[in-house]
């Protein structure tokens, strides 16, 4: 195992220094963000006293430097300071703590239901390569991809919620109070979420089947004796898991941007909608503790896809 | 004493293109006997892997495929449902190809192909540990140093010698009767080159099964091969015992073929020396396919020429065939 | 790439001809058009689609289809823009670093690595909470979620075409390593990057629609698509066309420049592909 050992953590401290990097970055982009915290929760006319108080309070008279490392500290314990204007002077780890789980399970729900989707369409595609059906599931993902996730929400609302009344249009409920309830009321953002990855997880997987099925190999075991289906499954379908699952992991990060605009939609209480109600405060605590999250889990869910397909490939662990 | 294994009768593959019917194999017939070898021989674009594959059933779902029959130990396996005919590949009909780093799936162990073959041709019930004891033998036997080695080890690691003896060892798993072997070594230099064919000459020996291989190498066919088949532009232009037409070759295009082999000495592998091209695959019908090649090309040869035998050679497709110029090298 | 190849690819035609017709409806659309973006008219607000409105009138009897059409407008000169910059600043930098390698390949691959790590549309969401909302803002966001993905693919390429005969003919020949990269080695990985191109430009409409909709992009009263279906939201029930109508107008839109790159992309593949 050293090799692949080598490689895991080679791949993790990759991770962990874009992480630090990019809590860096984050700061000092806050830093340089017109507007001072102080002003905004004091008002414009707030005296000069009152000023230095509130920044002595929040450690804003510090060094830079120190002021950074205070601040990383904390994000090592999951302490990401006090919100300014948001949710005033609450625990922002705390206000985290409550909204990430919604945020995860409507993420995670569409996720589930875009691999559903292409896994289907994708497979019927390249079965039929060149037939009807594969116009119709190509069709089907350049329109899924060609249509911005906050319309089709909006579609979704209209036709089932509005025009047939099957589900609600507004509101969900955290999994914690009821799963079956957070299934339903989540559905329709999660589906909206889900279009666009689901088209382009359908023409990868077309594609690397389409490209498997042509292999040599696939020949051999067909003149070994082997049936389709194992043909299919065993030299087929787990060869192009490997590309599947790096687009799904290189995805997240068009997930998480489209969670951002649907949680808000549907009013779902998540680190997303948390991050606009920030950014409209102008709460720069808690606008760069969510970019930390955001960054954490995009690196986070991109190392452990990293590591599913070094397991899947092993021509990848040198 | 010498008992026909496998029999094919008019063959004919063509391939469905969007603008026309494109025949790559025509009325090819011929047999191969138990234990024997039977050389292939013909230059890319001759229809010999077409055909090789048509008996395996392997071409691609826009070919057609035409015999009279295909006659396997005495039974017609041209008219078996895909299920029936599925039984035999591996078992009875087995298929070794040019690219041995291609023929396995990359990411799976050469312990994981032995397996799945092992359960699949003796049933799910067979015991793990037993399967791949006998793959071990097999794979000592295809004179793999270390068979607990390489059953453990991915096909990237391994090279492309190594890999074609696995091959081969895995086809030979099964104890099939019939084996094609498609330029097994065409993709490897030299010196594994000769380790190959002469793992293929133990084989032959020590094992009953009969061999179709297919090359364009004559020096190959001479050494591996009792009968040989020459093709061109698909069809069989020479067939015979591989002494006599390799002494006396009749057709032109072998004696072409021939003649090089013995100049190069079985170094450099190249036709160069016939001068054209072989054709596109859309043939004129009355007219000898060769003979726009052809040097001994004359007005005789616009007419269909039949495949006919010639005295203590086999069968030859030329008019010229039994006289006196047809003496090679 | 011929252009006679291009023609017989049914996707590519397909999606030159909807992109065409976007690009003219964008810009000699207005013209034509009786009403003005901004002329308000309270007697016909929040008609539904008629002959004389195709898409119907907003809550102040603005003309839908009008202000479709110069925010696609300001939409697609946003995008193209942010794109235009993220290829200006991405292909140089994966010019080089693919040409070069060494630490310089490091420091640029670690700088894509890090704006890869954000999800797009909350990097695009942080810099406008970091530069502030507008027009420039939100093309500066589009070019710093794209820049990555044009450095990378430049990268990749370069790395694969560097040690080709006809750059080391050049290189032997001594020109200068600028005109290497531009001249020599640009021309030949042109294909992939303008596939990636004409999909970014669609999916930077699609950033700008967003941040523009939840109200932290353009800012109303220019008429961008985002800031029109933003306004179509607010009495979505009572009149869905607006919003409806927009966002099918964006979707045609993208779905033609998507067909454009896909035809590129298939046209470029290389066994269609004869270089020599």
């Amino acid at each position: 195992m050293p090799s692949s050992l080598k490689y895991f953590l080679t791949r993790l401290s990759g991770s962990l220094i874009t992480m630090l990097v990019g809590t860096i970055v984050v700061f000092l982009v806050m830093k340089a963000a017109p507007g001072d915290p102080a002003l905004i929760v004091l008002g414009d006319y707030a005296t000069d006293e009152t000023v230095a108080e509130f920044n002595r309070k929040h450690g804003l008279d510090a060094p830079l430097m120190s002021q950074y490392l205070d601040w990383l500290g904390g994000l090592i314990q999951f302490d990401f300071g006090q919100s300014l204007s948001v949710s005033s002077g609450e625990n922002i780890g705390d206000l985290l703590l409550y909204r990430l789980p919604n945020t995860i399970f409507v993420g995670v729900y569409a996720i589930l239901i875009a691999v559903t989707l292409s896994l289907v369409l994708g497979t019927l595609a390249a079965l039929n390569r060149g037939t009807s059906v594969d116009t119709s599931a190509t069709s089907l993902a350049v329109l899924g991809v060609s249509m911005p996730d906050f319309w089709f929400g909006y579609m979704l609302i209209l036709g089932l919620s509005i025009g047939l009344g099957w589900f609600p249009s507004y509101g969900f409920t955290p999994a914690s109070e009821s799963l079956a309830g957070a299934f339903y009321s989540g559905f329709l953002p999660a589906l909206a979420i889900a279009a666009p990855m689901a088209a382009v997880f359908t023409r990868t997987l077309r594609t690397a089947l389409i490209e498997n099925l042509d292999r040599e190999h696939v020949m051999v075991a067909k003149a070994m004796g082997h049936s389709g289906r194992f043909r299919f499954l065993h030299h087929v379908f787990r060869n192009s898991l490997i590309p599947y699952i790096t687009v799904v992991g290189l995805q997240i990060r068009y997930l998480l941007g489209g969670v951002v605009i649907i949680e808000r939609i549907f009013g779902i209480n998540g680190v997303g909608s948390l991050m606009v109600e920030a950014a409209f405060a102008r709460d720069f605590f808690v606008v760069q503790a969510c970019a930390v999250v955001f960054l954490g889990i995009v690196l986070a869910v991109n190392y452990v896809v990293d590591l599913i397909c070094a397991m899947l490939d092993p021509r990848r662990v040198r | 004493m010498t008992e026909t294994l496998l029999e094919v009768n008019d063959l004919n593959v063509a391939f469905r293109l969007a603008s026309a019917n494109l025949t790559v194999s025509s009325d090819v017939s011929f047999s191969v006997d138990r234990g024997k070898v039977l050389g292939l021989i013909g230059e890319s674009g001759s229809g010999k892997t077409v055909t090789s594959k048509a008996i395996l059933r392997l071409l691609p779902k826009n070919a057609s495929l035409e015999a009279k029959a295909i006659r396997f130990k005495g039974q017609d396996i041209s008219t078996l449902t895909e299920a029936e005919f599925n039984r035999l590949r591996g078992t009875e009909l087995a298929m070794i190809f040019q690219d041995p780093a291609g023929s396995f799936n990359p990411v799976k162990t050469i312990g994981w192909h032995f397996r799945t073959v092992g359960k699949l041709h003796r049933g799910a019930g067979a015991p793990r540990a037993k399967i791949m004891a006998e793959a071990k033998d097999v794979l000592a036997k295809a004179d793999i140093a270390d068979p607990e080695n390489a059953l453990r080890k991915y096909p990237h690691q391994m090279s492309g010698g190594m890999l074609q003896r696995c091959l081969i060892a895995l086809v030979m798993f099964s104890k099939p009767s019939l084996i094609v072997a498609d330029e097994p070594t065409t993709n490897l230099d030299n010196l594994v080159e000769r380790q190959i064919l002469d793992l293929f000459d133990k084989l032959r020996r020590e094992t009953d099964a009969s061999f179709i291989f297919i090359t364009h190498d004559m020096t190959i066919a001479e050494m591996i091969s009792d009968s040989v088949i020459v093709m061109y532009a698909g069809q069989i232009v020479e067939q015979g015992p591989t002494e006599a037409l390799m002494r006396r070759p009749q057709h032109p295009y072998t004696q072409g073929l021939v003649r090089t082999a013995r100049e190069l000495e079985g170094e450099v592998e190249t036709l160069t020396e016939i001068s054209g091209e072989i054709g596109t695959g859309i043939h004129p019908e009355n007219r000898c396919r060769f003979a726009p090649r052809c040097p001994l090309y004359e007005k005789a040869c616009d007419y269909a020429i039949a495949l006919r035998p010639v005295e203590g050679h086999g069968l030859v497709r030329c008019i010229k065939a039994g006289q006196s110029n047809g003496t090679g090298g | 790439m011929k252009l006679r190849h291009f023609l017989h690819n049914r996707t590519a035609l397909a999606g030159l001809t909807i992109t065409t017709l976007f690009l003219l409806a964008v810009f000699f659309g207005p013209m034509l058009s009786k009403w003005s973006s901004n002329q308000h008219d309270f007697m016909n607000a929040l008609q539904a689609p008629s002959w004389a409105h195709p898409f119907g009138t907003d809550s102040l009897g603005r003309d839908v289809i009008t202000r479709v059409l110069e925010g696609a407008r300001i939409s697609l000169l946003i995008s193209v823009s942010g794109v235009f910059a993220a290829m200006v600043f991405g292909i140089t930098a994966g010019l080089y670093s693919g040409f070069y390698g060494g630490w310089m390949d490091v420091v640029v691959m670690r700088v894509v690595d890090l704006l890869f790590a954000f999800p797009a549309f909350v990097l695009a969401l942080f810099l406008m909470v970091a530069l502030g909302y507008g027009v420039t803002n939100v093309a500066l966001a589009i070019m710093l979620v794209y820049l990555p993905i044009f450095a990378r693919i430049t990268r990749n390429m370069t790395e694969t075409v560097r040690n080709d005969a006809y750059v080391q003919a050049a290189q032997v020949m001594g020109q200068g390593v600028p005109r290497i990269l531009f001249r020599e080695i640009l021309p030949n990985i042109s294909a992939p990057i303008l596939v990636q191109a004409t999909i970014a430009i669609a999916f930077g409409i699609v950033i700008e629609s967003g941040l523009s909709f939840i109200g932290l992009g353009v800012q109303p009263p220019t008429p961008s698509l985002g800031v029109i279906m933003a306004d179509g939201q607010e009495y979505f029930r009572r009149s869905p066309w607006v919003l409806t109508l927009t966002g099918l107008s964006v979707t045609i839109a993208l779905l033609g420049l998507n067909l454009l790159g896909d035809g590129i992309r298939d046209l470029s593949d290389p066994r269609l592909k004869v270089r020599e």
